[in-house]
């Protein structure tokens, strides 16, 4: 059973991009996915303030397939109570935090204080991790360090240039897990596992304007053993999202 | 998706022995083509140890030289040899150099500097295509490189990484403005993540400015060949420009005819 534990739904005709649930189905489909975590490309409550409805919406339109993530702005005082809103009434798997779009330093108390929250809810936290400003592994680990409780998940797993620092502090946090969502490098999703272990990585494609079909072949290029494939592209999903 | 008969020719990889322990031998570069069903390839030195780029463009030269079936010979040029790089640029051409490749990142110098000026005008007189290692911030930004392409409109640029390393998806709104803008600017798709920017790049700029490029080994070949196998194009002709055909005409030389 394949999860993938990072995928879009949202539309912005500014930067000419859309992305609606029935591209995710269409894309999971073709690639083998059974289920998906699905989340907005713009916060709640800014600049989308009905981005809970919209995720919550199709998560109801495709029960037992999409799952969805709360992307949520730190800076408003009205964060935690979203959060709330988002796990205890509609359902929702996890938090997403993006610091390019938020500019919340990830751990920044504002950040921090939605972590903790969904380290108590019981859901993990997953960041945007690439190689801007306030989202590389190092920025996040901090957060993590500080919260040990909570799961952090670094999408992307450091982008094209912190690769290898988001496999260093997963090493170093026991609460860290890499997402292997565009990561071009096939090798270091290798060398990840092998140095912090099968079940602290995670299959996810960002799709669907990535494309779910080549990240699923990109996991399995590399080789692993039955066992961990199994582990990587669904079995740890499964667990994080509470679906065992 | 690429149909059956439509063949691969990766347009930029790196080879010989390199400074940064990404060594890729002769006999490993044959190897990683056959693995990923890449027909040939366009070749580069890597940066060498000894940071001799002269000695390491005579080593791809006499590869290409035994292999011309299946390696294009690119000239490194450091532009900031000065008078020694354009001098580079006649030696190698006159050895058999089908090109030449621009690394910012790793020799240092913006695409938007006058320093690489003199190095494109010779490209440009000997009708050599000039090859930008692009994405890099500060260096080779989507941005820099049109402004590049544009104060050197005769020569043809490919531009490799879609020109942007920016998993936010936000440098690719200045690629297409930079695509827009220079008619002589083709993009490479080397670690491309969003793969609605290939099959947009083709729709709107066409097929005959968009090519495989795996930028090898900084990205893996087979996972790269198997991004533009995947890639959604309007029919044959224009799945085999981009996947060999773009290459083998900029390039081509004996391989081409």
């Amino acid at each position: 059973m394949i999860i993938d534990m990072h995928m879009h739904v949202d539309e912005l005709p500014g930067l000419g991009w859309s992305m609606p649930a029935s591209r995710c189905i269409e894309t999971m489909d073709e690639a083998g996915i059974s289920a998906a975590v699905i989340m907005t490309v713009t916060d709640i409550p800014e600049v989308n303030p009905n981005a809970l409805e919209l995720i919550a919406g199709e998560m109801t339109r495709y029960p037992g397939r999409l799952f969805g993530f709360a992307r949520i702005h730190p800076w408003y005082a009205e964060s935690i109570k979203v959060l709330d809103r988002a796990v205890l009434e509609h359902g929702f798997r996890g938090l997403k935090l993006h610091p390019v779009s938020t500019l919340a330093q990830p751990s920044g108390a504002e950040s921090m204080r939605l972590i903790r929250r969904a380290g108590e809810l019981g859901i993990p936290t997953l960041f945007h991790c690439g190689d801007d400003p306030m989202t590389t592994p190092l920025a996040i680990a901090d957060a993590a360090a500080r919260c040990p409780e909570a799961q952090i998940i670094l999408g992307h797993m450091g982008g094209y240039g912190h690769t290898d620092e988001a496999i260093r502090v997963a090493e170093l946090h026991s609460n860290i897990i890499l997402e292997t969502s565009a990561c071009p490098y096939p090798e270091k999703i290798v060398e990840a596992v092998a140095r912090v272990g099968a079940e602290r990585v995670i299959f996810g494609s960002d799709g669907p304007v990535c494309s779910p079909v080549l990240e699923v072949e990109k996991i399995r290029m590399c080789g692993f053993s039955a066992e961990d494939e199994a582990l990587i592209l669904g079995d740890n999903a499964q667990t994080l999202l509470g679906l065992s | 998706m690429t149909g059956p008969g439509v063949r691969l020719w990766d347009g930029l990889l790196f080879f010989g022995s390199s400074l940064f322990e990404r060594d890729v031998t002769v006999q490993q570069l044959l190897e990683n083509l056959d693995d990923a069903g890449v027909d040939g390839c366009v070749a580069a030195a890597h940066k060498p140890p000894t940071y001799d780029l002269g000695a390491a463009n005579d080593v791809v030269l006499e590869v290409a030289a035994v292999h011309p079936d299946r390696v294009i010979p690119l000239a490194r040029i450091d532009p900031w040899q000065r008078g020694q790089a354009v001098a580079e640029v006649r030696r190698t051409q006159t050895l058999g150099a089908r090109g030449v490749l621009l690394h910012p990142w790793e020799e240092c110098f913006a695409t938007s500097n006058e320093v690489v000026n003199a190095v494109v005008e010779t490209a440009g007189q000997l009708d050599l295509p000039v090859v930008v290692v692009g994405g890099f911030p500060w260096l080779s930004e989507a941005l820099q490189v049109a402004d590049l392409a544009q104060r050197h409109p005769d020569v043809q640029f490919v531009v490799t990484n879609g020109a942007q390393l920016n998993m936010s998806g936000l440098a690719g709104v200045d690629v297409d403005r930079a695509l827009e803008s220079c008619p002589n600017l083709a993009v490479h798709g080397s670690g491309l993540y969003r793969q609605d920017f290939l099959d947009n790049a083709i729709a709107t700029i066409g097929p005959e400015r968009v090519a495989f490029g795996s930028s090898s080994p900084y990205y893996n070949l087979r996972l790269e060949a198997e991004r533009m196998r995947r890639t959604s194009y309007p029919d044959d002709a224009a799945a085999m420009a981009v996947c060999s055909g773009n290459t083998l005409r900029w390039f081509g030389g004996a391989v081409a005819s």
